[in-house]
């Protein structure tokens, strides 16, 4: 029997040696705010301007603005740089798309607007380009980058506004999207809780562990494939299953619970419908998403290549 | 009891296995058909956007009927294009798309080549706001070309893969789906007017 469960495992892992893609990238900064002055060509009291203009209008519009100046495009054209660095950032909510990247390469002397999906209409490539060549590229000869920067966000911040506000998605997607995700969880934790105390009453009465990390690569694999990755769920299921089985049937801490099974299952012969055991079942929670400073990090949106680039 | 579970656990584990690997190629060949549209959409913008073009430098450039005639003829073999999902795995068909398109392509690099040597024409706010839509429409279709490119490329890793060729001949995906070339660059085709270094 151990040789099947062997072999089978085999099997699942030779079918899953996939082949990974490597994609060249250059080094991108960190997303440590709505400014990253990589090249340092901004004032403090400028930045600090910015900052607080971008962070106030991501408040009242979820639009998220980004400056960023880097040393080098490491020899990828401006528009691959601000397309990735976007993408890497996630500038924009995930749903809406509604960012805009301002990249500034002072040493290429190059600078690229980059619109995010959701905002291609409010800030056209043709907007996008009179903002560089009337306002950015003007200040950038007289290498008052901070002066450019400045004012190029106003017109940005002018050019998107009222496209997105604040109020009425995030109601919707918090209070009664998260009535909905409680009332769900518990539903389904409940379904679990009952599932998962019916089958430690089995466990507990087989001496091995198989059983357990056969039921228990079932149940991750459902996870894994929730998760998209059958393997990993299959893996890990089938282990914990395996030293939860070997637990309940074997380690002394778990007699009580192995007696009290013994009895229920006797009494389920006479009369159908078990009832829950005293296992209490798990739940657990994962969040996501950038963390550092006071910056919550940016909301995950993608752009499709919108906007305008310019150099001087 | 015990033979019982691990028989019953190996077999939904082989059921979920199959069901999820046949979601996943349904779930791949749909991203396909969105990358695809996504591109479409964008080449749909040039093929629009090419009689104002036209027109604008006409206006100032009636001399140069060759390269009108250059662009019209690429944007009339672009709109015979019958594009229908074939197209991705269908060789012939896609490398006919992608001629026509490069074609188009060339033809309006040679446009604004011409264009840079009206000095009236670059001074021109239409016609600046033309050439602006142009750059960014390239680079829309580089974009979703790439995007496109990242898809299929997950796809045919997948359908070749070991688990993904049996399912492949089984249930009759694709064998693999058709990658852009890199070389022909639709990204590079509005930048003429750009010298390098400065």
């Amino acid at each position: 029997m151990r040789r099947i469960v062997y072999a089978f495992a085999f099997i699942i892992f030779l079918s899953f040696a996939w082949l990974s893609s490597v994609n060249a990238a250059p080094t991108y900064p960190a997303p440590t705010g709505f400014v990253v002055d990589q090249a340092n060509v901004i004032d403090d009291t400028t930045e600090a301007r910015i900052t607080a203009r971008l962070s106030a209008y991501e408040a009242t519009s979820t639009s998220e603005i980004a400056v960023a100046t880097v040393s080098s495009l490491e020899s990828y054209t401006i528009e691959e740089y601000a397309l990735g660095l976007f993408e890497y950032w996630g500038i924009g909510k995930a749903k809406q798309d509604n960012g805009v990247l301002l990249l500034i390469a002072p040493n290429e002397r190059e600078v690229r607007i980059e619109v995010g999906y959701g905002l291609e209409g409010a800030l056209t490539d043709i907007e996008s380009s009179q903002i560089i060549d009337d306002i950015l590229i003007p200040a950038f000869k007289e290498n008052n980058y901070s002066k450019g920067i400045d004012e190029a966000t106003i017109a940005i911040v002018g050019a998107t506004e009222g496209e997105y506000s604040a109020a009425a998605p995030t109601y919707g997607n918090d209070t009664v999207g998260g009535i909905m995700a409680t009332i769900i969880l518990l539903v389904v934790g409940f379904i679990i809780w009952v599932i998962f105390s019916q089958l430690f009453m089995v466990f507990s009465q087989t001496k091995s562990y198989v059983a357990g990390g056969v039921v228990g690569a079932g149940i991750g694999s459902l996870f894994g494939l929730l998760i998209g990755s059958l393997f990993i769920g299959l893996v890990l299921g089938g282990v914990f299953g395996a030293v939860l089985d070997w637990a309940v049937s074997r380690l002394p801490g778990f007699k009580k619970f192995r007696e009290k099974a013994a009895e229920a299952q006797k009494n389920s012969k006479n009369r159908p419908g078990g009832s829950g055991g005293p296992w209490t079942g798990f739940g657990g929670s994962s969040g996501g998403g950038h963390s550092g400073g006071s910056f919550g990090g940016f909301g995950g949106g993608s752009s499709g290549g919108g906007g305008s680039s310019g150099r001087w | 009891m015990k033979s019982w579970l691990i028989g019953g656990g190996i077999l939904v584990v082989i059921v979920m296995w199959l069901v999820g690997t046949y979601n996943s190629f349904v779930g791949l060949n749909e991203d396909v058909s969105t990358a695809w549209a996504q591109v479409e959409n964008q080449y749909q913008r040039r093929y629009d956007l090419v009689p104002n073009l036209v027109a604008t430098v006409q206006g100032v450039a009636k001399q140069e009927q060759a390269v009108f005639v250059g662009v019209a003829d690429a944007r009339a073999k672009v709109g015979q294009l019958t594009v229908t999902p074939e197209v991705l795995s269908n060789p012939e068909l896609f490398q006919k798309f992608q001629a026509a398109q490069g074609e188009l392509s060339s033809a309006l690099t040679r446009l604004m080549a011409v264009a840079e040597n009206y000095p009236v024409l670059k001074s021109n706010e239409n016609f600046m706001a033309l050439q602006t839509s142009l750059e960014g429409t390239e680079n829309r279709i580089a974009t979703e070309r790439m995007r496109y490119n990242d898809v299929v490329r997950t796809y045919n890793v997948k359908a070749k893969g070991i688990p993904g060729v049996f399912f492949v001949s089984l249930f009759g995906f694709d064998k693999e789906r058709l990658l852009f070339e890199a070389a022909e660059g639709a990204n590079t085709a509005p930048k003429v007017e750009f010298n390098i270094g400065s």
